[in-house]
C-alpha cells in the first residue's frame, strides 16, 4: 500500500481526495495539512511515499517548499496538485523536484493516476498541460508582414521618404520599422541588413 | 445696435494713431523681356474695336496677371478692377479677377486688404454654377486660409484650408491639384504653431509628396519645386522642435536643394533663416551665422519675415567676442520684433473686422439681442487682444517661447505622474484580485466540479438528466478555465517574477491558436513598462481571438538596451481603420502607452488580417 499525505489549505478539496484515494485499493491517506508549517512537522515524524501538495498555500509558497523538501528527503515523490496552469510553473516545479503535476480542474481520476505512475518512478503530467508543453517558442528570425514589405522596399533601394509615401505612413514609423529589422537581424546598415536578409532567406 | 460700429471704429481710429502704416517694402522690379512682349500683344489685342465684352475682360484679366507676375501690383490692380466694371465681367470671371486682386495685394503684404477680395471671390464663386467657379472656390478658400495664416488667425486658416480640402475632393478638378500642396502646408504650419508635432509631421510630408508627385507628371509647371522645398522646410522645423538635429539639418537641406531649382529668393531665404536656427539649437553658432549672412545676402528684406536671423547672428557674435557686432544685430532684432509686432497687431486687429463683417452677413436673420450679445463678445474679444497683445509685445520673443515651454513641460509632466500613479494603485488592486478568484473562487469550483463527477459515477440517471448533467458538467469546466485565465491575466505572477518574456511564452502556450516569436528572452527592465507591454498583447490576442476570429496569431517580442518591440499578427477577419471606431480596450492601450512615452500603430484591411506593433522606450 502506497502512503499518501496530503497538503491542501482548502479543507473541501482534502474531503473530497481522501476517500477517493482510500478507495483505489492501492493507495491510503496517512494525513493531511492544511498549513506548510504543519506538513513540514509532520513528514519530519511519519515521512510518506507520496507527497501531494498545493502550491498556494496560506502560510507560504509550494514551490519553495518543494524544493526544500526534494532536498531534505530524496526518496519522498511529490506531486503537485494545483490550479496554475501555466508552462513556467509547470518547468518550475519539475526543476525544484516535484515527479507529478495535476491541474485541480482536471477529474480526481487523474490523482490516482498519477501515485500509479510517480511510484513506479514515472513523470506525471497532466493531459491538459501537453500541449502546452509540447509548443514552442520561434527562436529564428520572423518577420510580421509589414516588416517584409519594409524590407522589400529597403532592398530595392527605396528611401524612407519614399517608404512613407509608398505605405502612407509617417516617416517615424519606417524608421521604427527599419531599426526593428535591423534589431532582428543583427545589422547596423542597409547593406547588412539585405545581405543577411537574403541570407536568412527573408528576401527572394 | 449702433453703438458696435462705432465702438469699433473708434478702436480702429486709435491704432492708427498709435502706429504709422507700413509702406510698400518691394520695389516694383523689371519686368522681364518676355513678359513685357506679351503684355504688348495683349494690350495691341485689346485695343482692337471689334474685341466683345467677354473677350475684353479676358485681356484685362491676363494683362493684371502678368503685371502681378513682375510685381507691379498697382498697375495689377487698375486692370482687373477694369475687367470687373466691364458689363458682364463679375457674372464671367468675376471670381478669378476679385483673386488676383487679392493676389496682388497678398505680394505688397496687404493681408487684410487680400482678405476682403478672397471673401468676396468665394461669394462670388458660391454663387456661380459652373465648374470654373466651383474651382474658384477652392482656389479662395486655399488663398483665404493662407492669408489668415499670415495674420496668425490659425482656427481660421485651419477652417478655410480644411473646407478647401473638403471642396477640392468634392469636384476632383485636375486642373487645380497644384492648390493641394498649399493647402498641406497650411495645415502642417497652423499644427507647428499650436505645438501637434505629429500631425505637423504628417502635412508637411504630405506637402512634400503631393508636390513631388505633381513635379514628376507636369515638370514644366512653375512653383511646384517652391511646395517641395516648403514640406522639406516645414519638416525641418518639426525636427528642430524635437530637436532631432541630424534629420532636420538633413530636411532643411533638402528644402534648399528645391528652393535653388525654383529660384525663388524668399524661399531660399527662408530655408537659410531655418537651417541657421538648426545650428544655433544645435550650439553651432559660426555655422547658423554663416547662414543667417547667407539668407541675408540673397534677399536683403528676409529679415522682416525672419527677425531670428539677425539674433542668430547676434549670438554667434557674442560667443565670438564681438561685443559691437553683437549689439548691432541685436539692435537690428529688436527693431523688427518692434516693427512686426506692431504690423502684427494691426492686421490681427483689421482681420478681426474682416471676420466681423463676415459675421455681420451671416446675422442678417438674427434678433437684435442676439446681436447684441455678438457685439458684446466681440468687443470684449477685441479688448482681450489688444491685452495680449501688448503683453506678448513686452515679453521678448524668446523668453515667451521659453516660459510657454516649461508651463507645457509641467503640464505634461503633472499628467504623466497622475496616470502613473492610477496605474499603480490599480497594479496593487489586481493582485489582491487575481489572488482571490484564483485561490478562492477557483479552488471551490474545482471542488463542486469533482464533487458532480463524483454524484456521476454514483448515480443512476435517465438519459435526459444525464444530458442535462453533463452540460452543466461541461459548462461549469469551461467557466473553471476562464476563470483561471482571466486571473492569471489580471496579475501574472511569472510577470513580476521571471519578466516579460516568460510571462508572453506562458500565454501564448495557454492559447491554441497563438505563437511566440522571441529570439532570446533578453533583459529585465522596468516592472511597470513589462506590465504595460503584457497588457498590450493581452488585449490584442483577446481582440484577434474575438473579434477576428482568428486561427493564427504571432506574437513577435523583440528588445535591445533601449526599446522593445511588440507585433501582434494575426489572420482574422480583419476591419477597415478608417471606418471602425477604435474599442475602449485599445483606447486604454493608448492611453497606458502614452504615460510611459510608448506608441501603438495598427494597420489592417477587411479580409487580410491585422498587425499592430507597439513599440516602448524601455
Amino acid at each position: 500500500m502506497v502512503t499518501v499525505h496530503i497538503a491542501d489549505d482548502h479543507a473541501m478539496v482534502v474531503e473530497l481526495l481522501i476517500p477517493v484515494i482510500n478507495h483505489s485499493g492501492f493507495a491510503h491517506v496517512t494525513g493531511y495539512s492544511l498549513k506548510l508549517s504543519e506538513c513540514r512537522k509532520t513528514l519530519a515524524s511519519n515521512l510518506p511515499d507520496i507527497l501531494l501538495l498545493d502550491i498556494n498555500m496560506i502560510d507560504g509558497n509550494g514551490i519553495v517548499f518543494c524544493a526544500e523538501m526534494h532536498k531534505l528527503y530524496p526518496e519522498l515523490k511529490i506531486i503537485i496538485l494545483t490550479g496554475h496552469n501555466e508552462y513556467s510553473t509547470v518547468m518550475l516545479m519539475l526543476k525544484n523536484g516535484a515527479s507529478g503535476y495535476i491541474v485541480k480542474s482536471e477529474a480526481v481520476g487523474e490523482v490516482l493516476e498519477a501515485i500509479n505512475a510517480v511510484k513506479n518512478g514515472e513523470i506525471y503530467v497532466s493531459r491538459k498541460m501537453e500541449q502546452v508543453i509540447r509548443k514552442t517558442t520561434q527562436q529564428a528570425v520572423s518577420l510580421t508582414p509589414r516588416e517584409k514589405q519594409v524590407l522589400q522596399m529597403v532592398a530595392i533601394g527605396m528611401s524612407s521618404l519614399q517608404i512613407a509615401g509608398q505605405l502612407r505612413v509617417e516617416l517615424s514609423t519606417v524608421r521604427s520599422f527599419r531599426k526593428k529589422l535591423n534589431l532582428k537581424l543583427n545589422a547596423s546598415n542597409p547593406v547588412e541588413l539585405v545581405t543577411k536578409a537574403r541570407k536568412e532567406g527573408l528576401l527572394e | 445696435m449702433n453703438v458696435m460700429p462705432f465702438f469699433i471704429r473708434s478702436l480702429y481710429i486709435s491704432l492708427f494713431v498709435l502706429f504709422l502704416p507700413a509702406g510698400n517694402p518691394l520695389a516694383a522690379p523689371q519686368m522681364t523681356d518676355f513678359d513685357r512682349l506679351l503684355l504688348d500683344s495683349v494690350l495691341h489685342k485689346l485695343s482692337l474695336p471689334k474685341a466683345t465684352n467677354n473677350e475684353k475682360i479676358g485681356y484685362l484679366f491676363r494683362i493684371g496677371v502678368l503685371y502681378t507676375k513682375n510685381g507691379h501690383t498697382d498697375s495689377a490692380r487698375f486692370y482687373l478692377r477694369k475687367a470687373l466694371d466691364i458689363p458682364g465681367g463679375k457674372e464671367y470671371e468675376g471670381g478669378r479677377i476679385l483673386v488676383n486682386i487679392a493676389n496682388a495685394y497678398v505680394f505688397d503684404r496687404k493681408h487684410s486688404e487680400a482678405l476682403k477680395y478672397y471673401l468676396e471671390a468665394l461669394d462670388v464663386a458660391e454663387a456661380g454654377k459652373s465648374k470654373r467657379e466651383r474651382s474658384n472656390v477652392v482656389r479662395s478658400m486655399a488663398n483665404l486660409s493662407e492669408c489668415f495664416y499670415n495674420i496668425s488667425n490659425y482656427s481660421q486658416a485651419l477652417y478655410y484650408a480644411e473646407q478647401a480640402l473638403k471642396k477640392y475632393n468634392e469636384i476632383g478638378d485636375l486642373s487645380i491639384n497644384y492648390i493641394r500642396p498649399q493647402i498641406y502646408y497650411i495645415i502642417g504650419a497652423v499644427y507647428l504653431e499650436r505645438g501637434y508635432l505629429e500631425l505637423a509631421e504628417e502635412n508637411m510630408l504630405r506637402t512634400f509628396h503631393v508636390a513631388d508627385t505633381l513635379y514628376q507628371f507636369q515638370k514644366n509647371t512653375g512653383g511646384i519645386a517652391f511646395y517641395m522645398s516648403y514640406g522639406m522646410e516645414g519638416l525641418a522645423k518639426v525636427h528642430l522642435k524635437r530637436k532631432n538635429y541630424a534629420q532636420a539639418i538633413e530636411c532643411a537641406e533638402k528644402a534648399l536643394t528645391y528652393a535653388e531649382e525654383d529660384g525663388d529668393i524668399s524661399v531660399m531665404a527662408k530655408v537659410l533663416a531655418t537651417l541657421s536656427d538648426i545650428y544655433l539649437y544645435k550650439g553651432q553658432y559660426e555655422i547658423g551665422e554663416k547662414y543667417a549672412l547667407k539668407a541675408m545676402k540673397i534677399n536683403p528684406s528676409a529679415i522682416e519675415l525672419n527677425p531670428n536671423i539677425a539674433f542668430n547672428i547676434a549670438v554667434a557674435e557674442i560667443f565670438a567676442g564681438n561685443k559691437e557686432q553683437a549689439y548691432h544685430y541685436l539692435r537690428l532684432h529688436s527693431n523688427q520684433i518692434k516693427l512686426n509686432t506692431d504690423k502684427n497687431f494691426r492686421e490681427t486687429m483689421a482681420g478681426m473686422e474682416v471676420q466681423y463683417k463676415t459675421g455681420q452677413k451671416e446675422m442678417r436673420i438674427a434678433t437684435l439681442e442676439l446681436y447684441i450679445g455678438l457685439g458684446v463678445a466681440i468687443t470684449v474679444a477685441l479688448l482681450l487682444a489688444m491685452g495680449l497683445l501688448f503683453y506678448r509685445y513686452r515679453l521678448s520673443t524668446q523668453k515667451r517661447k521659453i516660459t510657454e515651454q516649461q508651463i507645457k513641460q509641467l503640464e505634461q509632466e503633472k499628467e504623466l505622474i497622475a496616470t502613473r500613479s492610477a496605474l499603480d494603485a490599480e497594479k496593487a488592486e489586481r493582485e489582491i484580485i487575481a489572488r482571490d478568484l484564483h485561490d478562492g473562487v477557483g479552488a471551490m469550483l474545482s471542488v463542486v466540479k469533482n464533487n458532480m463527477n463524483i454524484m456521476k459515477s454514483y448515480s443512476v440517471l435517465e438519459n435526459k438528466e444525464a444530458d442535462y448533467f453533463n452540460k452543466a458538467l461541461d459548462g461549469l469546466d469551461k467557466s473553471i478555465v476562464e476563470l483561471r485565465r482571466v486571473a492569471h491575466h489580471i496579475m501574472p505572477a511569472i510577470l513580476m517574477e521571471k519578466g516579460l518574456a516568460a510571462a508572453l511564452d506562458d500565454f501564448c502556450r495557454s492559447i491554441p491558436e497563438a505563437e511566440f516569436h522571441c529570439p532570446e528572452p533578453g533583459h529585465r527592465f522596468d516592472p511597470e513598462k513589462e506590465l504595460v507591454l503584457y497588457r498590450c498583447a493581452y488585449e490584442l490576442v483577446s481582440n484577434a481571438l474575438r473579434h477576428a476570429k482568428a486561427t493564427r496569431i504571432e506574437v513577435h517580442l523583440n528588445t535591445d538596451e533601449e526599446m522593445a518591440y511588440l507585433s501582434v499578427v494575426d489572420n482574422g477577419c480583419g476591419f477597415d481603420p478608417q471606418t471602425v471606431p477604435q474599442g475602449m480596450g485599445i483606447k486604454n492601450l493608448h492611453i497606458r502607452l502614452a504615460a510611459f512615452g510608448g506608441s501603438i500603430e495598427i494597420y489592417s484591411e477587411p479580409g487580410k488580417g491585422t498587425e499592430a506593433n507597439v513599440e516602448l522606450k524601455i
